[in-house]
């Protein structure tokens, strides 16, 4: 009976351990086959709970952020495939408004907290009666991702005073083997250079905020446009939290091969990312200017 | 304090104020909800924000204040703070806002504003921005977004707009980019094609597909995209969202199939080359067609000043005010406070325009004798001085 506690707590700090190293190190933690038996499917459970206080003791937004992308990717996969029964209690416990009929339909304002920024799922483009937005299945479970994800950010970290002598070994344990926690890239922006919303998306990606799809599309698309090569911009993308470097680069060059156009001054400030009025058409056209006064002073 | 009384220098300015000054002296004040959380500014002759990060305690200092300075625009935030009198902005620590949309006449742009330029109002673009407040409340604000009719406030702004409040713990923690959603939502923007609904369908036994759509009957913008269209084709009006002659001519043709099969959602009536990209160039222009109604920095800055209701505009010396029953609001009968008495004023120039039950004007360089509101209201305007015999 003794030895199998041992085992057992082995176990759970192993589990726990590796949750935080796949989940920092990959991106993703592995989903476990529903055929566990009870005491096994309890013991990842409780792993959660001993995760939580390891990634805690780690110290770094960074770690727990991508903590919390991994947590949220593997809570919807199993959501993806849950009876909506289940899902529906997920949602209500994530405090979600919603319900579930002929469509699946979230509360427009909690819509607005936790769906992607992307034109698909732009509000104007959705279909709402009565405060609810009414979305499909997969879509729905998208939605949740997204407050998991939220949840777990903003209860992490935990306090990590007192924390058991055996849960700090674990936290020094998985520091060892997940990757350095990336430093900013060493490019120099002078003030003034960059458009105040290219320069404020620049700064969130050093203060580690996850920034959105749209955000990281226009960022990677102007620095693209003003003569950045590739590896400059993946390299810039490398301090977010959920950088994943075959993927970032991937769209970076199909945003080069593409040819997309930096987005309007209008644009950005429907995507909600104009930080100013500067007075221009274009993020581009500020830059130029800034240049255009610059070399004018050097004449 | 001082500053205030010596930037005071001109007679007009002066009198105005004293004007002011008796009024609020008389009258109630009701100030917002959480006064003391709320940053205030303040106005004068030249700006209509000259001092800022003011905090009011309560609703007495609020009305002292209105007395003491007798300022000519008073506007608070519709944000809460923890420290509003604190700055810059970030120091103020924001807690919520209430969620509000600010309707100008001068946004409509409609045809009379080429007549009398944004210093005036008619009765033609105050009735076209009761409108859409209407129109804002009534199509949007109520089935789409499901508030109820107590939540939703409406406040006249005293000069030629409208200030929509609307009184819901569960928006008012919205931040920019949840509000500007909301903003582009009732305004259009941003409307993709292929999100409202449209697409291609095999037609049995035949090679070419047809094209189905939105109807009218669809909730949301979808029902809204093919409502206008329905409303372009039968009132012939295609060319205003950049359809060329030819085509809206073609459509014009057919018009009475088109709006009968749009109905089920049949978007193939006219025989049109491209004609997916002809319906998507449509709906494409539609929001911009849509836009502007709303000043979309009003509802997305959380951090915005709005005019306090129950307190006087310095353009016009008439009352920002709740409005209980919209359709029977006059605001050129209903704002007016101040009294008949007749006031002595040399006037510069002047369209005709009506205040309470009395037309005025036009008036060029003459000397008038008016009432006391229609005297202020020329004040105000800045086309007037005060005739001194």
């Amino acid at each position: 009976m003794g030895s199998s506690k041992v085992s057992d707590e082995f176990q759970l700090m192993s589990i726990a351990k590796r949750r935080i190293v796949d989940a920092v190190g990959k991106g993703k933690i592995p989903l476990v086959g529903t055929e566990l038996d009870d005491s096994q499917l309890l013991l990842q459970v409780a792993s959660y709970a001993v995760s939580r206080m390891i990634v805690s003791l780690l110290k770094s937004r960074y770690y727990v952020n991508r903590y919390a992308i991994a947590e949220a990717k593997r809570a919807s996969a199993y959501m993806a495939s849950d009876s909506d029964e289940n899902v529906l209690s997920v949602a209500r416990e994530l405090g979600v408004g919603c319900e579930i009929d002929k469509y699946y339909s979230v509360r427009f304002q909690d819509y607005l907290r936790y769906a992607p920024k992307s034109v698909d799922y732009k509000l104007v483009n959705r279909k709402m009666s009565q405060g609810s937005v009414m979305l499909r299945r997969d879509e729905f479970v998208r939605v949740l991702e997204e407050a998991v994800k939220l949840k777990i950010e903003s209860e992490l970290p935990l306090n990590t005073e007192d924390m058991p002598k055996n849960i700090k070994e674990a936290s020094d344990e998985v520091r060892g083997s997940i990757p350095k926690e990336p430093q900013p890239a060493a490019i120099s922006i002078e003030k003034g250079e960059f458009a105040p919303c290219m320069q404020k998306l620049l700064e969130d990606l050093k203060t580690v905020e996850n920034l959105s799809h749209t955000a990281r599309w226009a960022l990677a698309v102007y620095l693209l446009n003003i003569g950045m090569k590739v590896d400059e911009v993946v390299k810039l993308f490398s301090t977010s939290p959920d950088f994943d470097e075959s993927v970032t680069r991937y769209q970076v060059e199909h945003a080069l091969k593409r040819g997309y156009k930096t987005p309007s001054c209008s644009s950005m400030d429907s995507y909600g990312l104009c930080v100013s009025n500067c007075g221009v058409k274009s993020p581009l056209a500020y830059r130029r200017g800034a240049f255009g006064k610059l070399s004018a002073k050097h004449e | 304090m001082e500053n205030f009384q010596l930037s005071m220098s001109n007679p007009e300015e002066m009198y105005v104020r004293s004007k002011f000054r008796e009024y609020y002296e008389r009258a109630e004040v009701k100030a917002p909800s959480e006064v003391e959380r709320r940053e205030w500014g303040v106005g004068g002759w030249e700006r209509k924000i000259e001092a800022r990060h003011i905090r009011m305690a309560n609703s007495q200092e609020l009305k002292g204040k209105l007395v003491m300075d007798s300022p000519l625009f008073i506007s608070y935030s519709v944000a809460y703070y923890e420290f509003p009198e604190m700055r810059p902005m970030e120091r103020k620590n924001w807690l919520r806002a209430d969620l509000v949309f600010d309707l100008d006449a001068d946004h409509l742009e409609l045809p009379c504003r080429n007549r009398h330029g944004s210093k005036w109002v008619c009765e033609e673009c105050l009735n076209g921005v009761k409108e859409e407040s209407i129109k804002l409340i009534e199509q949007f604000l109520i089935p789409d977004f499901g508030f109820s009719r107590k939540e939703i406030g409406l406040n006249f702004s005293g000069n030629r707009g409208y200030h929509i409040h609307v009184d819901n713990k569960s928006v008012s923690g919205l931040r920019t980019y949840a509000r500007r959603e909301i903003v582009d939502y009732l305004t259009g923007t941003g409307i993709d094609f292929n999100s409202m609904g449209f697409g291609w369908a095999p037609v049995p036994g035949r090679k070419e597909e047809k094209l189905l759509g939105p109807a009218p009957t669809d909730p949301a913008w979808q029902g809204r995209v093919a409502k206008f269209v329905s409303k372009l084709v039968a009132e012939k009006k295609l060319e205003e969202v950049g359809v060329g002659e030819r085509d809206a001519k073609r459509v014009y043709k057919k018009s009475e199939q088109f709006l009968e099969s749009i109905k089920k959602g049949k978007w193939d009536a006219v025989k049109l080359e491209k004609k997916e990209l002809f319906w998507r160039d449509v709906v494409g222009k539609l929001g911009v067609k849509l836009g502007d109604r709303i000043d979309q920095n009003v509802t997305a800055d959380a951090g915005k000043l709005i005019r306090l209701p129950d307190s006087l505009h310095g353009e016009s010396a008439m009352l920002a005010m709740r409005v209980g029953n919209i359709d029977k609001f006059d605001p050129l009968k209903d704002a007016v406070v101040f009294g008949k008495q007749p006031i002595r004023i040399k006037i510069k120039k002047a369209p005709q325009f009506r205040l309470g039950e009395q037309t005025f004007g036009p008036f060029k360089d003459e000397e008038r004798e008016l009432p006391e509101y229609a005297a202020l209201f020329l004040l105000c305007k800045k086309e007037a001085v005060l005739w001194k015999s």
